[in-house]
């Protein structure tokens, strides 16, 4: 069943190999290159990742324990069902996002592109590295490596508020870190292993409830912070600053991603559902999560950058998925999983969207985006889509996810959840169609588009059909998936499957942990 | 009266010289933290060296013994004093003396700099 | 080749004592010569330290060599284990690597031959007492190798900056107050025991170990080697001296100028003491608290500077801390947090240092206010300082992060929760301070105008001499591969000693 293999850890090394070759030659390429080297990393990464998955669906794994890390402890990478989920929407997502930042970036005229593709790359590199870390150590490793890895990206522009951005951005990231760094060393030394088992390998009752209590939170210190939960999310509206695709990045794929990844695995994989339900951490968690998905909703309807109610929204969703994972019943967790997957879509297109307006017309503002859907047609409708998707609409993506976080609720008995996740999609609704109204609404002239447009003086082509082709196909092409996974929840690589599957696994047999 | 000084003989050999040596240390430390001079500082340096130097020899001293040198009619270990106090203290002299050259070369540099060696006025121009 | 190998232990310590003479005399015919001689005689120390380190880690013994023959406890003894083995090539290609490094400063400075013969053979004489302070087995060989060490650190950094003969007499004073104290420490001790042997001084101490005059002269030690190391209250004289010393040699006297007193002592401690001994439960808990505080106060003060050099040296006090914080805490992992810690803050403090030289090379400058956007310039230099930085500030997966490990993995270990939130603190502290330097050398503009920057430098378009560039590569694959790889050094190498040696 378990296969030794050094599959996840080529997988790592390809993406951390073009990050290497992109900084120290990166200058000396020409730029087709130099994307050329990104793009040919991304599709083999892609095609070792994909590669793994009917062995995974299979009920198998692959292992590769690279070296000692240190003193008993292992390098050590494993393929389970809920990694692969995160490797897969990480890997498949890092083509598109490359090559809508190729027409991005220089349909900008970006400075420092060598730099941005290198710290990309090496931000894919270090997610793919946590979605297979087998134990706390080599995750703790991979995982400040990503923080590093987006440091540069977020201070992109250099200027005064991209540097205070990027500080902000390390101090929440950095002060999270030790935290869960001390939460590791504490859990090590005390229970003399750090490797993931599903279902944890804490034992309830092994500690006083008051201190596995500190140890808990102290362990998602990193996982809160990077997943935007709020009070934790200052970071996030402000790392805006950084260009579309790395907000699209950050927001849909790489670092909140890893939040929420970070605390699926420590709540399932470390403490396991019973302790966390016994140290009562997971409900002071779910009530934190509620928190954020009501109170975000309400402050993206009043934000009129796009960017940042988009970021907003970002912070709402992932609270969702932090929400489906502390109801602890196999359906929610499930639910929450999958829920990755369709936010990555679903979000990612949204913000590509947002991307190509900026670069083509120059508008950042949603009050001054009216009648866009004339200029725009293509990028208009996928917005809407995507939009719809995240308010959970049936065929999407989304609908499949949090209609399991709501099945989860339901068999646990929590009618409060229910209610707040019913209130949620309204609330998504009430934020995005708006916008929606305003690309196809006549508020304003189509003067006022082009007049503004020429004063910002970056229109690529302000004549063209829609955006560049090297953002149009990308986005069109994350909404068809996502309307696919809607349809077909299990079609092409079977996520839904394993979300399923590794929830299963983290449950027991029974299915569903009834908490004392 | 001898009786007195039977056992001022006593103290000293006991415990006198050592709290002399120490009295020498101290004097040493403090003349270095206190004095402005910096020379008075390296001559404060060499009376705490010799303080040591000291304490190692009177430790190595004992009641009847000779020097070590081997003598023809004596052939057992006690009636002879320790000599490694001795051969220490000799490179420690070495390295004291070392130490001041160095020190005294520094001060030659800093007068050539700031002309004068007193700690006020040095750092009075900006020397600190 | 069997003949040889015996005698490795001094030899490693031989061949930079005869540069060190020979040096003046070469340098007066010819002062390229002189300088080569210096690195050629580091260098073989290099390639014997390797020898030396595979032997004793391949045999799994330790080697005793005893000079002249003398057994002891009546003659010196070279003591070499896995854990000086380590320490001594660590001496060894720092030593090297700087010799290297500050070749190209005097043909800028262009100066005199008599010059540059008396820095090669202060900094050789350097090597020769780093290296033998962490060889001797003898408690006033160590004395000896102490003031070597000491003496030329003076000189190197008198020929510094123009402050430089000011900091080096306040060390000065303060050095040899440190050197004293802790002569005066083994005086007690023989006075106490009758040998100055370190493995004759453990056979006869637990008889003795909780008279007075044992404790006065742990006192004594921990305030010499306290001095020696910088360890918090006593680094008065640091700061300047880090700062202000020559800025080719300042990577081997910040790197490992103080960690080698932190390894005699401890070397010294864990091997003569028992370590449920009054006398130990006292420098447990002396140099708990030092170490607590000095981190705290390194980290907050490196803080409130500008000046790349001090910053570097206030973080120096902080990391000592960390070391010192190993032995406070005194169980295995503690320990091999501590070498380990020894090991990667020299590499990375040299790193730092090493950009700092190159820095000043370049522009002329290390203040950091009036750099900008370096890395387009100087691209390894800029690499090291962001790998030495990370480093420090203990993320991994660098070197600075698994002494980190260890360390709050034997605080834990040990109950001590107050180390660990001490090393969290200052690791966060450390980041604020780096990631200001980092921020100021990527993002900001150049202060100095193009002109300027022409006249400042002379060779345009090569970064930097390759005497220059190769340290700064040895430092970074240094801590990047202990990073990686530190599991064999601590669990292979280091763990046999420390459980078998330090903590019978």
């Amino acid at each position: 069943m378990i296969t030794e293999s050094l599959r996840p850890a080529l997988a790592i090394a390809t993406a951390l190999l073009a990050a290497i070759l992109i900084l120290f030659f990166g200058n000396r390429l020409k730029p087709n290159v130099r994307e050329g080297i990104t793009l040919v990393a991304a599709a083999v990464m892609t095609g070792l990742v994909f590669s793994m998955i009917p062995k995974v669906l299979g009920g198998g794994a692959f292992v590769a324990e690279l070296w000692t890390i240190a003193d008993g402890i292992q390098l050590k990478l494993k393929t389970d069902g809920a990694g692969m989920v995160f490797a897969c929407i990480a890997s498949f997502l890092w083509i598109l996002t490359s090559v809508y930042s190729i027409g991005y970036v220089r349909g900008h005229h970006e400075k420092n592109q060598t730099g941005y593709f290198a710290a990309f790359a090496a931000c894919i590199a270090s997610a793919i590295g946590i979605a297979f870390s087998a134990n706390l150590i080599t995750f703790f490793i991979f995982y400040e490596m990503l923080t590093l890895a987006t440091y540069p990206l977020v201070a992109h522009y250099r200027d005064e508020k991209a540097k205070a951005s990027g500080r902000k951005y390390l101090a929440y990231t950095l002060v999270s870190g030790q935290l869960f760094f001390a939460a590791i060393v504490w859990v090590y030394a005390k229970y003399g292993t750090c490797e993931f088992a599903a279902g944890g390998f804490i034992e309830a009752g092994s500690m006083p409830k008051a201190l596995m209590c500190v140890m808990f939170f102290m362990m998602i210190a990193g996982g809160v912070v990077k997943a935007g939960v709020m009070p934790f999310h200052g970071w996030l509206p402000s790392a805006m600053v950084a260009p579309t695709p790395v907000s699209a990045l950050l927001h849909a794929v790489a670092v909140v991603k890893a939040g929420v990844f970070c605390l699926l695995r420590i709540i399932c994989y470390v403490f396991g559902p019973e302790s966390s339900a016994w140290c009562g951490g997971a409900s002071v968690l779910s009530w934190f999560a509620v928190f954020t998905i009501l109170v975000s909703s309400m402050v993206a309807m009043r934000q009129d950058n796009l960017k940042a109610r988009l970021a907003f929204s970002t912070v709402g969703q992932l609270s969702y998925i932090v929400l489906g994972i502390c109801i602890l019943s196999v359906y929610s967790i499930a639910g929450a999983m999958f829920h990755m997957v369709a936010h990555a879509f679903l979000k990612i297109t949204l913000f590509m969207c947002a991307g190509a307006i900026f670069v083509t017309t120059g508008l950042s503002q949603i009050s001054t985006m009216g009648d866009l859907a004339k200029r725009m047609p293509v990028t208009c409708v996928c917005f809407t889509a995507a939009s719809l998707g995240i308010a959970g609409l049936p065929l999407m993506a989304g609908f499949i996810s949090k209609f399991n976080i709501l099945q989860g609720a339901l068999t646990m008995g929590k009618p409060m959840f229910i209610a707040v996740l019913m209130a949620a999609a309204l609330l998504a609704l009430s934020y995005l169609i708006p916008v929606v109204r305003i690309f196809f609404g006549k508020e304003s002239s189509s003067q006022t588009v082009s007049c503004t447009a020429a004063e910002h003086g970056h229109v690529h082509s302000s004549s063209g059909f829609d955006a560049a082709p090297a953002m149009l196909i990308p986005l069109v092409l994350t909404t068809v998936v996502a309307i696919i996974l809607g349809c077909f929840p299990d079609a092409g690589t079977h996520l839904y499957d394993m979300a399923v599957m590794a929830a299963e696994e983290i449950m027991g047999e029974g299915g569903i942990y009834l908490a004392g | 009266m001898t009786d007195i000084i039977d056992r001022l003989e006593f103290f000293l050999a006991d415990r006198g010289i050592y709290m002399l040596a120490l009295i020498l240390f101290a004097v040493g430390i403090y003349g270095m933290i206190a004095c402005g001079n910096y020379m008075k500082k390296i001559m404060c340096m060499n009376i705490m060296q010799v303080s040591i130097i000291f304490f190692f020899l009177t430790f190595g001293q004992k009641e009847g013994g000779t020097l070590p040198i081997a003598l023809e009619n004596i052939f057992s270990a006690e009636a002879y004093i320790n000599p490694v106090p001795h051969a220490l203290m000799l490179t420690a002299i070495v390295v004291s003396l070392g130490t001041t050259g160095v020190g005294l070369a520094l001060l030659m540099k800093i007068k050539d700099i700031y002309g004068t060696i007193e700690e006020e006025e040095i750092t009075g121009k900006g020397g600190k | 080749m069997n003949q040889i190998a015996q005698h490795l232990p001094v030899l490693i310590i031989l061949f930079p004592l005869c540069a060190t003479l020979l040096c003046p005399l070469i340098s007066h015919f010819s002062p390229d010569w002189g300088k080569r001689s210096v690195i050629s005689a580091l260098f073989l120390s290099v390639v014997c330290a390797v020898w030396q380190l595979v032997i004793v880690v391949s045999s799994g013994e330790s080697i005793h060599y005893f000079l002249g023959g003398w057994k002891p406890p009546i003659g010196i003894e070279f003591a070499v284990d896995n854990v000086n083995a380590v320490i001594i090539l660590l001496v060894a290609v720092i030593s090297w690597t700087t010799s290297l490094f500050s070749s190209p400063f005097e043909k800028k400075e262009r100066t005199r031959s008599l010059y540059s013969a008396g820095y090669y053979s202060m900094l050789a004489f350097l090597a020769v007492g780093l290296l033998g302070m962490s060889t001797t087995g003898d408690a006033f060989n160590l004395y000896v190798f102490m003031e070597i060490t000491a003496i030329s650190g003076y000189g190197l950094i008198a020929v510094g900056e123009e402050k430089g003969p000011i900091a080096s007499f306040r060390y000065l004073m303060t050095g040899t107050i440190g050197a004293s104290m802790y002569l005066l420490g083994v005086g007690f001790l023989y006075a106490s025991t009758g040998t100055l042997n370190m493995a004759d001084l453990a056979d006869k101490m637990p008889q003795l170990t909780d008279s007075p005059l044992i404790i006065i002269a742990v006192a004594c030690l921990i305030v010499g080697f306290g001095i020696k190391m910088a360890l918090f209250p006593l680094h008065g004289w640091q700061p300047a001296a880090h700062s202000y010393a020559h800025p080719g040699a300042d990577p081997m006297i910040a790197g490992i100028m103080i960690k080698i007193p932190a390894y005699a002592m401890l070397r010294f401690f864990y091997c003569i003491f028992i370590e449920d001994s009054k006398v130990m439960q006292l420098f447990f808990a002396a140099l708990g608290v030092m170490a607590v505080l000095g981190v705290l106060f390194g980290s907050l003060k490196a803080l409130r500077y500008d000046t790349y050099n001090k910053i570097l040296a206030y973080s120096s006090i902080g990391q000592v801390g960390y070391i010192a914080m190993g032995f406070a805490i005194g169980n295995v992992y503690g320990l091999i947090g501590a070498v380990l810690h020894i090991v990667s803050h020299a590499f990375m403090k040299a790193g730092l240092f090493y950009t700092s030289g190159a820095l000043k090379y370049r522009y002329g400058i290390h203040e950091t206010t009036y750099l900008g956007q370096v890395y387009r310039k100087m691209p390894v230099t800029s690499l090291t300082m962001v790998v030495c930085a990370l480093s420090m500030i203990g993320l991994p997966p660098f070197a600075g992060f698994f002494s980190k490990w260890y360390l709050a993995l034997g605080a834990i270990q040990k109950g001590q929760y107050i180390f660990v939130a001490v090393l969290i603190l200052s690791s966060l502290l450390g980041a604020i301070y780096f990631f200001r330097i980092i921020e100021k050398l990527f993002m900001e503009r150049e202060k100095i105008s193009d002109e300027e920057n022409n006249m400042r430098t002379e060779k345009k378009g090569k970064e930097l001499p390759w005497q220059m560039l190769v340290p700064l590569i040895v430092v970074v694959a240094a801590v990047i591969l202990i990073g990686l790889f530190n599991a064999y050094i601590a669990g292979d190498v280091l763990k046999p000693v420390i459980t078998e040696v330090f903590l019978k």
